[in-house]
C-alpha cells in the first residue's frame, strides 16, 4: 500500500483526541466505568505510540529526515498566514515517541491507581486530551499551532491538578499553576508577535532558517529569544516562575508523573531546542538561559533537601533537572538537552509512579519522616525506585549518568565566558541531587519503620498493573543511556547522529576528538562526576537509612539552613507579599470601592438625578393659580426681551 | 393733536396694572376684572394704531374683542358661581385639587 | 382746538390710571367693580379723542354697561367676603409687582421708539363712524362677524348649562360637595 507518510502525521495527536472525545462526551453515563474508560484511553495512546513508531521508522529511511505537511490554513489575514501544519523531524520524532511511549505506560498504571476513584471517566478523558495537546505541541510546524498545544496542556494541567475539586487545596493549586503559566505565556505571545514583525511569518521553516536569522536585527533577535524564554520559565518551572510545580502535586500521582515530570514541563526545553538557530545567534540570550538553568537547579536541589513530602521532593527534583536541561541549551548542547529530557522522562516517571505505589501501599501517606522500612513489604516498588535513584544521581552505567555527564562536559568546554563557574555550580548540584535522592530512598524504604504498628502491618505491594510500568521504566532508566548515548563520546552516539542539525557548533564536522578537550578530558570529567555521585548517594544512604536519631542530629546541625530549605527559602511568601498581595488589594479595592461606590454610584446617580429632576419639576405643578400666572408673566417678559433685543443693546 | 406715543404708553400702563392685579388679588372675580382691564389696554392700542396707520381694521378688531370679552366674562362668571357652590369661597388659593 | 385734545387726553388718562389703581387695591369686591366701571368710561372718552366714535359707544354700552353690571350682579349674588389674613403667596405677589413693572417699562420703552407721523391733519381725517366701520366690517371681515355670532350662542349655551343650580345647594356651601 502506497501511503504518503507525511500525510498521516495528523493521526498521532488524533488518536488520543478521539479517545478524549469518546470518553468525555460520547460515552453515556452508565457506561462510564473504570474499565471502559481506561480501555479506550489506553487504546488511544497505544495507537498513537504505534503510529509514531511507524512514522519514525519511515522517517529514518526517507531521503531527507523531514516530513512536513500543511493540511489547511488556519488564519489568513493580510500578511499573516498561519497554516494547520505538522512537522516530523528528528527533534519532534524523538519527543513524540517519548511522549506517547511514557504516556502509554502511565495510562496503564492509572488504571490501577484510580481503581477506587469515583470519576475515572473524567480522569481518563482529561489525560487523553492532555496527550493529544502535548503531541500537537511537539508536532506543530509553526509557533501559533504550537501555542495552541502549549495552552492546551496548560488547561489540562489545571483540570488535572484540581481533579479532586472537593479539596480546597487542589483548586488553589490548579489556579496557581494556571495563573503563573499565564505570566509566562504573556512573554511567549509577545515573542511570537515580535517574530511576526521581524520575520513576517510564524512557520518554523521560514523563521528558523539561517538566512532569515542572519538578516534579522540582533537586538530584535535578543528580545525574541528572551521573551520566548520567559514562556519557557513558566511552562518548565524555572526561576522565577517555578512556584506552581510543587503545589501541583495536589493532583493524582499519575498526573504528576506524566505532566509534571515527563512531558508538559519539557515543553519549554523543546521550544528552546526548536529555536536553537535563534539562541545560537544571540550569545547573551544563551548565557541568560544557562545561568537561569543552573541557578534554578541549585536552588531546587537545596530546597529538596528539606522537604518531607515524598512528592514535593520529586517536584523539586524535576525543577532541578529541568535546570540542567536549560543549562545544556544555554551552552549550545541541544542534543544533550534532549537526551536528558528522554532519560529524565524514564527515571522521573519511574520515581513518581513509585511514589504513587508507596502511597497506594501505605494508605495515602506522603510524609517520608513517617515511613521507613518499606523495602521489605514492597520489593518491586523498592527495587525500581532504587534503580531510578541511581539513574538520576548519575551513577554509571545507568542512563542518567550519560545524559548528565554529557551536559557537564559540554558546559566545561563551552565558549561562554562564565563556563567554568557554571560547571562548578552544576557539579555542586549533581552532588546535591545524589544526596537528596538517596535521602528520600533511605528514609522511605530503609531504616526502622516509623509508622504506627497497626498500619505498618497493612503495607502491601501494588498490583501488577501498577508495578509492570515501574519495571519497564526502570529498565529504560538502566539501558536508555546505552541505547541513545553509546558509544561515548557523544559526537557519534545514536541520538547525536539522529539530531545532527542540533549538535553543538564546536563539534560540527569534527569526529572523534573534538575541537577542545578531547578524549582524556572527557574521561577525567566523567570520572569526576561519577565520584561526586557515588559520594553523595553513599553518604546520604548511610545517614538516612540508619537510626532516626542520626537524621535528627543531622538536621539539628544544619540549623537555620534546614529551616530555609524546608521553607522553600520563603519564595512563595515573598511573591505573596510583593505580587499577589498588592494585586489582591487592588482587586478588593476595585471591587468594593470603585465598583460599589463609583460605578454603581454613577449608575444610581443617574437614576437619582432623574428622580431629583422629577421632584423639582413636580413642584411646578403647585396647583396655585397665581404661581402659574407669575410663571406665564415671566415667560412673557423673556419673549418681549428677546423681541426687543435690538432695542436694549 | 396728542402724539401717538402717549396713547401707546397709556395702554402699556393699563396693561401692566391689569397684570399686577391678576397676580396680587386673591378673589377670582377681581382677577377676572383685572383681565378685562388688560383687554382694554390692548383695545386702546389697537384703536390708536388704527388711527395712526389709517386702516380701520384696528377698530374692527376691537369690535370683535369686545364681543369675545363679553362672552368670556359671562362664562367666566358662571364658572366662578359654580366654584363658589363647591368651595364656599372664591379665593383662588383654595383651588388646589391638582396639588401633588 | 388743539389744546382741547390735550386736556381731554390728560384728564381721561389720569382718571383711567387712577381708577385702575384703585380697582386693584380695594379689598371690597364691589368697590373694585365700581372703580373698574369708572376706568372703562374714561377709556371710552379716550376713544372719542381717537376719532373712533363707534368704538367709544360700544365701550360704554357693553363694557361699562353690560359687563360691569354682570360683575356687580355676581358679586352681590355671591356676597363675597373680603379675604382675611396675610396673603400666603405674598412673595409671588411682590415679585409679580416687580416683574409687572419690568414688563411695563420694557413695553413702554418699545412703544416710545415707535416712529409716528406728525401729520395731524391726516390723522384727523380718520373716520371711525358707524358707516365706515361697517363698510370694513362687512366687506373684509364678514366671515368673522358671522362666526362671532356663533361664538355668542355657544357662550349662551355654556352659561345656561353652568348656571343650572339645584335647589338644595344654597350659596352657603360650607360643605361644598358636588
Amino acid at each position: 500500500m502506497e501511503l504518503n507518510w507525511a500525510d498521516q502525521l495528523w493521526l498521532v495527536p488524533a488518536w488520543p483526541a478521539l479517545g478524549a472525545l469518546l470518553i468525555g462526551v460520547v460515552l453515556p453515563q452508565r457506561a462510564r466505568s473504570l474499565a471502559t474508560s481506561a480501555a479506550i484511553a489506553v487504546g488511544a495512546v497505544a495507537l498513537a505510540f504505534v503510529t509514531s513508531l511507524i512514522l519514525l521508522a519511515h522517517l529514518l529511511v526517507a531521503p531527507e529526515w523531514l516530513f512536513e505537511r500543511a493540511y489547511t490554513t488556519w488564519i489568513q489575514a493580510g500578511d499573516l498566514n498561519i497554516p494547520v501544519g505538522l512537522r516530523l523531524d528528528p527533534l519532534s520524532a524523538t519527543m513524540c515517541t517519548m511522549v506517547s511511549g511514557v504516556g502509554l505506560l502511565i495510562h496503564i498504571y492509572s488504571k490501577g491507581y484510580m481503581a477506587h476513584d469515583e470519576a475515572p471517566a473524567r480522569f481518563f478523558a482529561y489525560l487523553n486530551l492532555f496527550t493529544a495537546m502535548m503531541l500537537l505541541l511537539v508536532l506543530a510546524n509553526n509557533f501559533a499551532l504550537m501555542f495552541v498545544g502549549w495552552e492546551g496542556v496548560g488547561l489540562c494541567s489545571y483540570l488535572l491538578i484540581g481533579f479532586w475539586h472537593q479539596k480546597e487545596s487542589a483548586n488553589k493549586a490548579g489556579l496557581k499553576a494556571f495563573l503563573v503559566n499565564r505570566i509566562g505565556d504573556c512573554g511567549f505571545i509577545l515573542g511570537c508577535l515580535l517574530i511576526f514583525v521581524v520575520f513576517g511569518s510564524l512557520t518554523f521553516s521560514e523563521v528558523l532558517s539561517p538566512d532569515a536569522i542572519h538578516a534579522a536585527p540582533p537586538a530584535m533577535l535578543l528580545a525574541i529569544a528572551l521573551l520566548l524564554f520567559v514562556g519557557a520559565t513558566g511552562k518548565s518551572a524555572q526561576i522565577p516562575l517555578y512556584v506552581w510545580l510543587p503545589d501541583a502535586m495536589e493532583g493524582p500521582t499519575p498526573v504528576s508523573a506524566l505532566i509534571h515530570a515527563a512531558t508538559m514541563v519539557t515543553a519549554g526545553v523543546y521550544m528552546v531546542v526548536r529555536c536553537a538557530p535563534l539562541y545560537s545567534a544571540v550569545p547573551q540570550a544563551s548565557a541568560v538561559v544557562a545561568w537561569i538553568g543552573v541557578l534554578t537547579a541549585l536552588l531546587a536541589g537545596l530546597i529538596a533537601l528539606g522537604q518531607r513530602d515524598i512528592k514535593r521532593v520529586l517536584a523539586y527534583s524535576t525543577i532541578s533537572q529541568l535546570g540542567y536541561m536549560f543549562l545544556a541549551c544555554g551552552v549550545g548542547a541541544y542534543v544533550a538537552a534532549i537526551f536528558h529530557v528522554v532519560t529524565h522522562a524514564f527515571f522521573k516517571a519511574c520515581l513518581f509512579l513509585g511514589a504513587g505505589s508507596v502511597m497506594h501501599g501505605t494508605g495515602d501517606r506522603t510524609d517520608i519522616t513517617q515511613m521507613g522500612g518499606l523495602a521489605a513489604h514492597m520489593p518491586r516498588t523498592s527495587r525500581t525506585f532504587w534503580i531510578a535513584c541511581l539513574s538520576i544521581a548519575g551513577i554509571a552505567p545507568l542512563a542518567g549518568f550519560f545524559s548528565k555527564d554529557e551536559i557537564l562536559y559540554e558546559t566545561f568546554i563551552s565558549t561562554l565566558p562564565t563556563a567554568r563557574i557554571l560547571w562548578v555550580l552544576a557539579m555542586l548540584t549533581a552532588f546535591l541531587t545524589a544526596f537528596y535522592m538517596f535521602r528520600l530512598f533511605g528514609l522511605t524504604f530503609h531504616g526502622a519503620s516509623r509508622m504506627p504498628k497497626r498500619e505498618a502491618s497493612h503495607v502491601h505491594e501494588s498490583p501488577p498493573v501498577m508495578t509492570w510500568p515501574l519495571i519497564i521504566l526502570a529498565f529504560l532508566a538502566m539501558v536508555g543511556g546505552f541505547l541513545l548515548g553509546w558509544p561515548y563520546p557523544h559526537q557519534c552516539h545514536l541520538l547525536g547522529a539522529f539530531m545532527a542539525d542540533w549538535r553543538p557548533p564546536a563539534e560540527h564536522g569534527a569526529e572523534g576528538g573534538g575541537a577542545s578537550g578531547g578524549l582524556p578530558l572527557m574521561v577525567l570529567l566523567a570520572a569526576l562526576s561519577f565520584a561526586v555521585a557515588v559520594t553523595g548517594s553513599g553518604l546520604a544512604f548511610w545517614l538516612f537509612s540508619g537510626p532516626y536519631r542520626r537524621v535528627q542530629e543531622f538536621e539539628r546541625r544544619l540549623g537555620t539552613a534546614q529551616t530555609a530549605f524546608s521553607r522553600k527559602f520563603w519564595v512563595d511568601e515573598l511573591y505573596g507579599y510583593t505580587v499577589v498581595g498588592p494585586l489582591q488589594s487592588l482587586g478588593n479595592w476595585l471591587g468594593h470601592f470603585v465598583d460599589v461606590r463609583i460605578v454603581d454610584g454613577l449608575v444610581n446617580g443617574v437614576g437619582g438625578a432623574c428622580q431629583m429632576l422629577g421632584e423639582g419639576v413636580r413642584r411646578l405643578h403647585a396647583s396655585r393659580v397665581r404661581f402659574y400666572a407669575f410663571v406665564m408673566l415671566g415667560g412673557a417678559v423673556l419673549v418681549v426681551a428677546y423681541m426687543l433685543r435690538d432695542l436694549m443693546f | 393733536m396728542v402724539p401717538t406715543q402717549w396713547y401707546l404708553l397709556l395702554s402699556a400702563v393699563l396693561f401692566g396694572l391689569g397684570i399686577i392685579g391678576v397676580l396680587v388679588r386673591r378673589q377670582a372675580i377681581v382677577i377676572l376684572m383685572s383681565i378685562e382691564l388688560m383687554l382694554n389696554g390692548a383695545n386702546l392700542l389697537f384703536v390708536t394704531m388704527a388711527r395712526e396707520i389709517g386702516n380701520l381694521s384696528g377698530q374692527v378688531v376691537v369690535f370683535f374683542v369686545v364681543a369675545v370679552a363679553a362672552a368670556e366674562v359671562a362664562v367666566g362668571l358662571s364658572i366662578i358661581v359654580r366654584l363658589f357652590d363647591n368651595k364656599g369661597t372664591v379665593d383662588v388659593d383654595e383651588i388646589n385639587l391638582m396639588k401633588w | 382746538m388743539q389744546p382741547a385734545y390735550g386736556v381731554t387726553f390728560g384728564v381721561s388718562a389720569a382718571i383711567a390710571v387712577l381708577a385702575a389703581i384703585m380697582m386693584i387695591t380695594r379689598r371690597n369686591a364691589v368697590h373694585s367693580a365700581v372703580w373698574l366701571a369708572v376706568c372703562f368710561s374714561a377709556i371710552g372718552v379716550l376713544y372719542l379723542t381717537l376719532q373712533a366714535p363707534f368704538i367709544a359707544v360700544l365701550q360704554i354700552t357693553i363694557y361699562a354697561g353690560a359687563i360691569m353690571v354682570l360683575f356687580l350682579f355676581v358679586v352681590m349674588l355671591l356676597n363675597v367676603a373680603a379675604p382675611e389674613g396675610r396673603d400666603p403667596l405674598r412673595v409671588i405677589a411682590g415679585l409679580g409687582i416687580v416683574l409687572g413693572g419690568v414688563f411695563t417699562t420694557g413695553l413702554g420703552l418699545a412703544f416710545a421708539c415707535v416712529t409716528t407721523s406728525a401729520d395731524d391733519a391726516a390723522l384727523a381725517r380718520t373716520e371711525g363712524t358707524v358707516e365706515e366701520v361697517g363698510k370694513v366690517l362687512f366687506a373684509d371681515y364678514v366671515f368673522a362677524f358671522e362666526f362671532v355670532s356663533v361664538l355668542l350662542v355657544a357662550a349662551m349655551v355654556g352659561v345656561i348649562v353652568l348656571g343650572v343650580r339645584r335647589r338644595e345647594r344654597g350659596p352657603s356651601g360650607s360643605e361644598g360637595g358636588r
